[in-house]
Formats: C-alpha cells, structure tokens, sequence
C-alpha cells in the first residue's frame, strides 16, 4: 500500500521522481519550479533515495547533462520553468531528435514580458513543436502519476520521445493536497527497470549523435519523429490502463465531464479544468446544457478522441491561458484541426484568460460560457480572441 | 583510420535498431564544396611529421601509402593546415585557380 502524504505539487513530482527509480537529475532552480529540486536534493542526502544529482551552471547545461546522461543509458529528470525553460529551447529539439527517452517537469509560469512570476502557459507552448510529448497535470497526485507514466510512455521502443509533465505554477505547484505516494514494491509494479532500446554511447564504440544532417536525409529523420511521436497516442491509452489497473487512479487523453447531450462545452488544460469542473456541475444542476472537456495530452493532440467529444455540440468555447498576439490560442487552434477532422460544424470561439497569475474564477468560466452561447445564438464567427478577463479601463490605445 | 570506420560501421549494422541521427562518421554531407580555398602538399618539401593532420579540426587528412592525403570531399579549405605546417609546404590556392588547371 502506499502512503498518504500532504503535499504539493512539486513535492509530489519529486516523489514521482525518486519512484520512477530515475537515477540522473540535473537541474538549475527557477521560480516557481525550485522546490522540486530542493525537495530532491533533499531526498538524496537523506539517503531516502539514490541517484546521481548535478547541480548545473544554468538551464542550458541541465538539459545538456541530461541528454549526455541518456545517451550512455540511464533514466533522467530535469525541471524547469518560463526563462529556463527558454534557455532550453536549442537542447529540448536536439534531445527529442536523438530520440532520448528524458522527462521533464514544467511548472508554467508567464514568459517574458513584462517580467512576471506567475502562472501561464506561454512557457510550455514555446516548447510545442519542439517534439516533446506534453501533459497536463492539474493536480499533485496527477503529477506525481504522469511522472511515472510518462517514462513508461518516453521508453516505450515504439516511441522514444521525451515528455515534459507540466503543472501549473503556484495554483498546482504550491498547492498542498492528500496525494497517495506509491511504496517502492507497489510503484515496482509499474515502473520497472529501464532498458536501453536505442543507440547509447559507448566507449568501445563511438559515434557522433545529432551530427550534421544534409538536407538528403533530414526530413526523413523528422518525419521517423513525427511517427515516434504518433505512437505515443497509442501508448499513452495502454499507459494510462495499466497505470490504473495498478494505483485504481484512472487517467485518459481528454478528460469529459457532462459532455453528453451538452450544448455548449469548454475546452481547456490544466489547473483551471477544476474551476470549469465546478462551474459546469452547478449549471447543469440549474438546468443548463453545458459540458467540460480538459486536454490532459496537448502533445500528440488527441483530435479524432476530441472530435468524438465535440459531435453534436452547438456552441465550443476555447480557453487559452496564452496571449497569441496577432492570431488565435495555440489550443483554439487544435480545436478547429481536430473539428475540421471530425466535420463537426459547431461555433468555435476563442478565450483568453489567467494571463500572468490572473485568477480564473468560477465567475471567468460564467462568463465564458454566456459569451459563447451569446454568439452562438447570433450565429457569429469568431473573428478575434475574446479577452474575458480584460480591465478594459486599463487597455492603452495607441493613438 | 578507414579500416577503423570500416570495423565500426559493421558492429553499428550488427545492432539490432538504431533510430535518429546517428554516425561514426561525419559523411552525410559534403562539405567540400563549401571550399574556395585548397590546401595543396607540395609532396617533395613535406616530411610527414603528421602535425597538420594533428590540428585539422575535421580529421580530414590521413598518412597513407608514405604520404599526407586530404580528403577534399569534406576539407572544407580552412587553411589551419598552411599555417601550422613547420615546412610551410601546403599551398592555399584558389578553387577559381584549381579549376582553371582543370584538377
């Protein structure tokens, strides 16, 4: 059996960490992500744990330990967040490219500017196309149960491709909550040991990794990561089963609550599917049609599950915690491909809130919903994205 | 060196499954043709000490059969060979040069 433990977010990746038996963490601390390393430094010293710990010169030297450390075979973690996780960007391509099996937690937080703590999604979706396999997590316990899954998934010989686990800052990350923490022999009957199924460097043997690539052979090579990353759909619903055959807790691609014979239905990731949770049950208490449904693998998109989701609804309101200056969110985006795919018809309408650490209140999802069935029942487009948590009165007009 | 790439991508073909850019040599693209400057040995000066072949940052040159070889497929003509040479006998003659003498 496992052992209930109060923790938060970051806590309980770090003892998803220590029970995925990762045996290389290198990291560099940032807010609000420092508390995961903290925690496993601490471990470590405790002698709670064994693993090998770097502490790296900055973000860009973590990311380059970890795909060394993979690239000789063993399991890996890092952590980071907005700046640091922008100091990756060069070394997360070449780590998905070499098809490294490494997991990483992202603990969203704005990226600049302005200069800012707090929670959105702007740093992960700098990292979307970068062909890392991306889950969100909206509470510690899932957390800690996508860190496991994840390296299950990242191994797997038909996917070899890095995940990155990301939770929200602040609102998941240093939010305490009960969180079943698996006993080694329990997590033992899931996690396994890890298993080299690819190149690893060795010294009997060397050779160049993500060498230079001639443009003969590089759209092959993307396109072979492009059918890893595929895979990983697959996977992730063969993952998720066994995970809950094991632990009981059961996970999927997309999570739906009252989707059925809904009218209007949010879309929306991570902490904020709580709130629209709450929201969509007290309006279906007073008669209203209304559904939920959060995206738990933005990477690879689940279009065709979605598109199932989205059959019959009328209206869908797209809630983006990311400013796409000049177009529309990144998930809004998804959701019209993953509609085009389905033929599904339904208005689609494009939110903006929670820039920044803006709060996403019970009434911002109210008022969501009433704004979409509003121009659902006109028949309107969407021809910009609506900022729902807008100070109007503060907005600088250029002259 | 060549028998020595030779053994290694045989083990790399004996391995069960190799995904992502992978090599034991750099090869899949030619830089030499990036070159507009050649290095040239003028064999009768050189003694074969071997240093260019020390500081050629693309290990593109080779002693074989008694004599320094560049390989100009990936020699991609940065001329650190015509400086470090102690002889000073490799020439840096223009591609335009190379051409015009039909080599």
């Amino acid at each position: 059996m496992g052992v209930i433990k109060a923790l938060d977010g970051n806590a309980a990746i770090a003892h998803g960490v220590m029970r995925s038996k990762v045996q290389l963490v290198a990291a560099y601390p940032i807010t609000p992500q420092t508390p995961i390393v903290e925690t496993i430094a601490s471990l470590i010293d405790k002698k709670e744990y064994e693993a090998t710990y770097i502490t790296a010169e900055s973000e860009h030297s973590a990311l380059s330990a970890i795909i060394g450390a993979a690239s000789t075979g063993v399991r890996t973690f890092t952590a980071s967040a907005s700046h640091g996780l922008a100091l990756m960007h060069e070394l997360t391509g070449t780590c998905s490219a070499s098809r490294l099996p490494a997991v990483m937690a992202v603990v969203s937080r704005a990226i600049p500017g302005p200069m800012a703590l707090w929670c959105d999604h702007s740093d992960i979706m700098t990292q979307r196309d970068q062909g890392w396999i991306q889950l969100f997590a909206k509470s510690p316990q899932e957390a800690l149960d996508f860190t496991m899954i994840a390296y299950r998934v990242s191994e797997d010989e038909r996917v070899l491709t890095p995940t990155m686990v990301d939770i929200d800052g602040f609102y998941c990350s240093h939010l305490t909550e009960r969180v079943d923490v698996p006993s080694e022999e329990e997590a033992e009957k899931f996690i396994g040991d890890f298993k080299v199924v690819n190149a690893h460097l060795d010294t009997d043997m060397p050779y160049a990794m993500n060498n230079l690539t001639s443009p003969g052979i590089f759209t092959e090579i993307k396109r072979s990561q492009d059918l890893g990353m595929r895979a990983a759909s697959g996977v992730l619903d063969e993952r998720f089963e066994e995970f809950g055959n094991v632990f009981g807790r059961r996970y999927s691609r997309i999570i739906c609550d009252d989707v059925e014979d809904a009218e209007t239905v949010v879309v929306c990731m991570g902490s904020m599917s709580g709130t629209a949770k709450h929201v969509v049950k007290q309006l279906r208490a007073s008669g209203k049609k209304v559904g939920v449904c959060r995206i738990v693998a933005f990477r690879p998109f689940p279009s065709r599950e979605l598109s199932g989701v989205l059959r019959g609804v009328r209206n869908v309101a797209v809630i983006d915690r990311v400013s796409a200056m000049g177009s529309f969110g990144p998930l809004y985006e998804e959701v019209l491909a993953a509609m085009n795919y389905g033929r599904i018809g339904a208005n689609a309408y494009s939110f903006v809130a929670g820039l920044g650490g803006r709060d996403i209140w019970e009434q911002t999802i109210e008022d969501v919903i009433a704004k979409a069935e509003e121009l659902g029942a006109r028949g309107e487009t969407c021809q910009a994205p609506i900022w729902i948590d807008l100070k109007e009165e503060k907005v600088v007009y250029n002259a | 060196m060549q028998k020595l790439v030779q053994q290694r991508l045989k083990k790399l073909e004996a391995m069960p499954k190799l995904i992502g850019p992978v090599s034991v040599k750099v090869s899949d693209v030619p830089t030499g043709t990036w070159r507009y400057r050649r290095p040239v040995i003028r064999h009768g000066d050189c003694v074969k000490c071997g240093i260019c072949a020390e500081y050629c940052p693309c290990g593109v040159i080779e002693k074989t059969e008694g004599k320094m070889v560049i390989d100009y497929t990936y020699c991609k003509g940065c001329g650190i060979c015509t400086t470090e040479c102690p002889k000073k006998a490799i020439d840096f003659v223009l591609e335009s040069e190379c051409n015009k003498e039909g080599d």
